[in-house]
């Protein structure tokens, strides 16, 4: 699993600090002091550098599901902003969450699990879990951190990842990790660690030249803290006629998977170290026609849509950081319609677009 | 008026309603404010909700859930909506009249109306899949005014006899079902990006986001 001299290195980060504290305590003087925290200062990113961003990131997953924590975040896309509050604690085991808007019409998100609800008093409660249905709507816990390890891992591929120095945020020491791209396919990332913990405190999506496409983050936060039940329920609906959690709708599911058509679809490009992570468990559910193939490199991700015997027409529309590009196609069988969403630059969502083709079935 | 419209939307959430009830409430939302109708259309979105948890168990329902916003843009969108002061209503019962001078032109009003039908029939019958009441979708009148046809879910074509609001109506319906389309597409996606990060719950932010586009 993890490479074990990781673990040896972080050992020895603190034993060097403390022994440097105790020259310090024997009150040798300033200049030893100064010599000390030169040293150290000068130390510091030798002991960084052994430590691998991967496994910075492979820690920010496992502990972002096992911390209790709280807090205030901003949220901004092109040019706007959001304010939210967070609660993320551990009930018997189960991780629960809730994302709170502070700002605009009172809206929330909750999560219990892998099951997961969005909440306003227009719509009421709507599913945003499962692909929708069957009695195993509730995938397990672990689909929200499942193999990040390896995935992590695997991030050279397509980014160049490094350490880039130290910043503050929400009042908390933090590593910055860059990861830029080393292709026009997808976007960058700057994201913000907190040193002791290892959660992540602010995320930016960067475009080619830097400019931030969207960010996440923190301006307080809580961590290790009791997490009340009252703040991981449900508020917005409380003055309405409440429904229990579980019977709540399903969100709106894509018009092609409601009738088995006898198409399938073939993306036959997408940008390098993208896999395919949507069948394995859709199947099962479905029939696996024209269901959206849905594509991740670790970090970023991107769904295709198909919709046969459809013209949607071509546009493309950009919110932040998310790209929906639909491309009106057709074959011998007839039009259908390409639509790729995602996280990623209209150049690779258009290329995307373009390479689909239907599967002819003999 | 209010209670009536109430009613009516009720009616309609619930599978009820006649082509004649549901020309007479499309033609009573064409003449409320705009304010009126996007709250009208919220209104219907809840009741569809109402509607359908009370029938709920019957297996996999939709809601599109922001359905109603999706209809209230395209009213939006739709530039001859300027009411001119007298509630004619004529535009409905006598489409493809043009009127004659000044004012909006009447067959774009009904263009309106047109849009509003279909959307309309796209929701019920996002509600109504498994091929219940409304599957096989043929809402047709006599008279000749309008007809929409819906004979499968996938393909919606719409007639309307008044030529001149023929293509206007076409591409009024495509870029709404096109917008509606692309909402769902986003959702799902976003749902499936939250899962791929390992930032938790974060990253439906931007779901929330979309709700409101």
């Amino acid at each position: 699993m993890r490479p074990s001299y990781d673990k040896s290195v972080r050992m020895i980060t603190p034993l060097m600090m403390s022994e440097s504290r105790k020259k310090i305590s024997t009150g040798v003087g300033l200049a030893m002091r100064v010599c000390t925290f030169v040293v150290g200062f000068l130390l510091a990113p030798v002991l960084f550098a052994a430590e691998d961003p991967e496994q910075w990131l492979m820690d920010m997953s496992d502990n972002s599901a096992q911390f209790n924590y709280s807090g205030s975040l901003v949220y901004t896309q092109g040019g706007r902003m959001d304010t939210m509050r967070i609660y993320h604690g551990i009930k018997k085991g189960v991780q629960h969450e809730r994302l709170v808007h502070m700002s605009g019409p009172p809206r929330e998100i909750i999560r219990r699990g892998s099951s997961v609800v969005y909440i306003d008093a227009v719509n009421g409660m709507i599913s945003l879990d499962g692909q929708g249905g069957s009695a195993g709507d509730y995938f397990s816990d672990s689909d929200f951190s499942s193999s990040y390890s390896a995935r992590f891992a695997a991030l050279r591929e397509p980014y160049e990842v490094s350490f880039d120095g130290h910043d503050r945020v929400a009042g908390r020491a933090v590593a910055l990790i860059t990861l830029m791209p080393k292709d026009h396919y997808r976007h960058g990332f700057q994201l913000a660690l907190d040193k002791s913990t290892k959660l992540l405190l602010r995320s930016l999506m960067m475009d080619v030249n830097r400019t931030v496409l969207e960010r996440f983050e923190y301006t307080q936060i809580d961590i290790g803290n009791e997490i009340a039940d009252a703040d991981l329920a449900p508020e917005v609906l409380k003055k309405q006629a409440g429904k229990p959690l579980g019977k709540d709708h399903k969100a709106p599911r894509t018009q092609s998977r409601q009738h088995a058509s006898s198409a399938s679809w073939h993306v036959g490009w997408v940008p390098s170290a993208f896999t395919l992570v949507s069948d394995e468990r859709v199947s099962g559910l479905d029939s696996g026609h024209d269901q959206p193939l849905m594509y991740s490199d670790g970090l970023t991700a991107f769904s295709v849509f198909v919709e046969d015997n459809a013209n949607l027409g071509q546009h493309s529309r950009r919110r932040g950081a998310t790209m929906a590009h639909t491309l009106a196609k057709e074959d011998k069988k007839g039009p259908f319609s390409v639509t790729v969403v995602g996280e990623i630059p209209l150049v690779a969502a258009e290329k995307i677009a373009d390479s689909v083709t239907r599967v002819q079935l003999r | 008026m209010n209670d009536q419209l109430d009613s009516q939307l009720s009616t309609l959430s619930d599978g009820e309603m006649t082509e004649l009830e549901l020309r007479s409430l499309l033609q009573q939302l064409e003449n409320c404010s705009e304010a009126e109708r996007a709250m009208q259309l919220q209104k219907w979105s809840r009741y569809q909700l109402v509607s359908e948890a009370l029938s709920d168990e019957r297996g996999s329902h939709t809601a599109q859930a922001n359905f109603a916003t999706a209809v209230a843009e395209a009213i939006a969108q739709e530039p001859s909506h300027v009411q001119t002061g007298a509630a004619d209503s004529a535009g409905l019962d006598a489409p493809g009249i043009v009127a004659s001078s000044g004012g909006t032109p009447l067959w774009s009003r009904f263009a309106v109306a047109a849009t509003v039908t279909l959307a309309v029939i796209v929701g019920v019958q996002q509600y109504q899949l498994n091929g219940a009441a409304l599957g096989s979708n043929t809402l047709s009148s006599d008279d000749t005014s309008s007809y929409v046809t819906a004979p499968a879910n996938e393909t919606v074509a719409v007639q309307v006899n008044a030529q001149r609001a023929n293509a206007k109506t076409d591409l009024e319906s495509d870029s709404l079902r096109a917008q509606v389309r692309l909402h769902e597409y986003l959702l799902e996606h976003a749902k499936h990006a939250a899962r791929q990060n390992g930032q938790g719950i974060v990253p439906f932010a931007r779901v929330a986001n979309f709700e409101e586009d």
